[in-house]
């Protein structure tokens, strides 16, 4: 308890940078990699990110210090040449984007690791800490670190903000972007400058190797709860900056514990929220839908089989037995039994020792149902010129489905008046 | 046999393993996944080790494959159920499994004699010291010994299952209007690919496992069309660059697999650029132009 007093209180300056600047970095890559999530090119900065460690070795090589300054100059000279290449590559003739994508992350990551152990067998003076960009440490921040890595994060987040409106019609509608005279190719070049600036700020805190998935994972998540861009922008950028403070955390309390995996697990947590239960796309709300939508179809079907069976014997309060509901629905019993108890539910039958019978609500469904398939029935074979054979098997689904309104339309269009109530000729007919 | 032969029999055979199943996600178009999956076994390798105590068992292999089969599913549901974009789903599924994995690492990593950048880019030079017996007889390299054996286990089964995958890969919708199962198929190679990334991962790493996957596959694609031919010269640029890689890395006293990557890539540029000259001359021969040409363009 203590720890984390000490840790969120931020009375010392030094934790205060670092949370700072982790909060930064955090929400400025979330707020970038919106945009490569909803342009589907999640998996580029996966291969920026990897990319940056040859540039950092090389940095390193020259000026011969660890200043951050120009570690990060380095970083972003080499993932823009792996953005080059992975261009360059994806263009020639039998090369694919994920091809591309792999080969160039590979071969770049290759190229920084011969560089990184080349340097800790040769005699170039103190290089420890290097090793830190590949796994992210926190802990290990400095206070200029701190500036450094925060401030770039910052000088991003700002660009990218008050750009938001040109990047937005860039990445979804290029044409209307050109025809307004928007510099695209100028903007698309910033685009992606912002996004190699926004990883090359998290490689000392959370690591090249996974630095990639907190532009991805909270973009990913923010989906799920919004749809619209400005939304979308605010949540993840309050995913990332949290996720950021938090790896900081587990960071300064154990450590040996990397922080980008630790990111990487606290980002993914939330994420799982917003799938399963986020209001309208989350997976318990999609499933509640498709269940309310699957009893009503099964509800409806009971009431139309016993209208029907009232239809011929002229009856519609007639009792049915349950095992010849079940023969003409060709339903298993549980199946049945949960119509059954649906369809009561909703007030639709009444039940007498294995019978059952309709209500005069649950005639008027019948009926609405009914009609609808039986108008669908007329309007595919006249209209749309299907052979009888098949009009039936379309009209079972589509029954549940047509609204009033459609079924006017169609009506209107078949010249039929409007008190017109098909019976079922065709239904027998075709049956 | 001495080191230096060791290591650069066990580069090749590396890229033979990794080449043979590359050549199919190649020509899937599945080569990220190959990545996702290679990072992906690590929580598997780690926990069998922390269960096991003990390299190689059978267990590991079989928790790795587990955990690289679980991504796929995991890639699978997202997609399919959560409705997410594919991309995006590769990369938090295997994000994930591979930040478990160093997590589990760096919390036991007194237990455990790996540690996370031995993940990345293993350490191949230690590997013809780690010698493996045979009733009190010395065998040579432990390496040596269990990638032969899965070489030998998947070029059999490629061998045999070749019409399946080939069908499965070029041709979808007919292997499934003819019966074959695509999502076998599917799994198969993504157990495959888990298998070759937890036998070679001691030895060099993900990150090779992923670069010999992609690359020799890749540059054989530049020069041939044709499946056998493809496989056929997947091995010899995964060969070649295992060697040449290997004196590079002498050369510049560096990381022998990290080297072999490089080489691998710069055979591929190489091939290219080759490929690309080739193509030029052909379109415009000589490169001369007619003198109306030349008036029209001004």
């Amino acid at each position: 308890m203590s720890t984390f007093l000490e840790f969120f209180s931020l009375t010392d300056p030094n934790i205060r940078a670092v949370v700072l600047s982790c909060m930064l970095l955090g929400g400025t890559a979330s707020v970038v990699g919106v945009f490569g999530f909803l342009r589907k090119k999640s998996l580029v900065g996966e291969a920026v990110a990897h990319s940056m460690l040859p540039g950092i070795g090389m940095a390193f090589l020259i000026s011969g210090t660890r200043e951050p300054a120009i570690l990060v100059l380095g970083a972003v000279v080499s993932g823009w040449l792996s953005i080059v290449l992975m261009d360059w590559i994806s263009r020639q003739k039998p090369m694919k984007p994920d091809l591309s994508m792999a080969i160039t992350l590979t071969g770049f990551f290759g190229l920084g690791v011969m560089l990184l152990t080349h340097i800790q067998r040769g005699q170039y003076g103190d290089h420890s800490g290097l090793d830190h960009y590949i796994f992210g440490n926190a802990a290990a921040m400095t206070q200029t670190d701190a500036v450094t890595f925060g401030g770039l994060a910052l000088f991003v987040l700002i660009v990218q903000l008050m750009a938001l409106k040109e990047f937005t019609l860039v990445s979804f509608n290029r044409d209307f972007a050109v025809a307004n005279g928007l510099p695209t190719r100028a903007l698309d070049i910033l685009l992606n400058s912002l996004n190699i600036l926004a990883i090359a700020a998290g490689i000392k805190a959370v690591g090249l190797v996974l630095m990639a998935s907190l532009l991805l994972i909270p973009a990913a998540a923010s989906r799920f709860w919004s749809k619209r861009m400005k939304q979308m922008v605010v949540l993840s950028a309050f995913f990332g900056a949290l996720s950021g403070v938090l790896g900081c955390f587990i960071s300064f309390l154990s450590k040996g514990m990397p922080t980008g995996p630790v990111i990487v697990v606290v980002l993914v947590t939330t994420t799982a929220v917003g799938i399963l239960f986020a209001p309208v796309r989350g997976m318990y709300a999609r499933h509640r839908r498709s269940r309310s939508r699957a009893n009503r179809m099964l509800a409806e079907n009971l009431a139309k089989v016993l209208y029907q069976k009232g239809e011929k014997a002229g009856n519609f309060e007639l009792y049915v037995e349950l095992g010849a509901l079940r023969q003409s629905l060709n339903i298993s019993r549980k199946t049945l039994l949960r119509s059954v108890r649906l369809a009561m539910a909703r007030g639709w039958l009444i039940p007498k020792m294995g019978e059952v019978r309709l209500t005069v609500n649950g005639a008027k469904v019948g009926h609405k149902v009914n009609r609808l398939h039986r108008l669908w029935e007329i309007y595919m074979a006249r209209k749309a010129g299907t052979p009888l054979k098949y009009v039936h098997q379309t009209a079972e689904v589509i029954e549940h489905l047509l609204t009033p309104e459609i079924a006017d339309e169609m009506r209107r269009e078949l010249g039929l008046c409007e008190s017109f109530d098909p019976k079922s000729e065709i239904h027998q007919r075709s049956a | 046999m001495n080191p230096e032969a060791t290591i650069i029999l066990i580069g090749i055979l590396v890229s033979w393993t990794c080449g043979l199943l590359g050549v199919f996600l190649v020509v899937r178009r599945m080569s990220m996944l190959g990545d996702a999956i290679s990072h992906a076994v690590l929580p598997g390798i780690v926990l069998s080790y922390l269960f096991m105590g003990e390299r190689n068992s059978i267990l590991l292999m079989a928790g790795a494959a587990l955990s690289g089969v679980l991504v796929t599913v995991l890639i699978e549901t997202l997609t399919r159920k959560a409705r997410m974009q594919e991309q995006a789903s590769v990369g938090i599924s295997f994000t994930l499994f591979f930040a478990i994995g160093i997590i589990l690492v760096s919390l036991y990593s007194g237990n455990v004699d790996i540690d996370a950048d031995c993940v990345l880019y293993g350490e191949i030079a230690m590997t013809p010291f780690d010698k493996w017996s045979w009733m009190q007889r010395d065998m040579g390299s432990r390496h040596l010994a269990v990638l032969t054996g899965v070489l030998m286990v998947l070029g059999a089964a490629i061998f045999m299952g070749y019409k399946g995958l080939m069908v499965t890969s070029f041709n979808a919708e007919f292997a499934l209007a003819s019966g074959v199962a695509a999502a076998a198929w599917h799994y198969v190679l993504m157990s495959g690919v888990a298998l070759v990334t937890v036998v070679s991962f001691e030895a060099v790493g993900a990150i090779l496992v992923v670069g010999f996957l992609a690359i020799p596959p890749a540059t054989a694609w530049i020069w041939t069309k044709r499946l056998p031919n493809m496989i056929l010269l997947t091995l010899l640029f995964g060969a070649l660059s295992a060697v040449s890689g290997f004196y590079v890395a002498r050369l510049l006293d560096s990381s022998i697999s990290a080297s072999m990557t490089v080489v691998a890539l710069l055979i591929f540029l190489f091939s290219l650029l080759l490929q690309k000259v080739k193509q030029k001359r052909v379109l415009d021969p000589g490169r001369q132009r007619s003198p109306h040409q030349v008036f029209y363009k001004r």
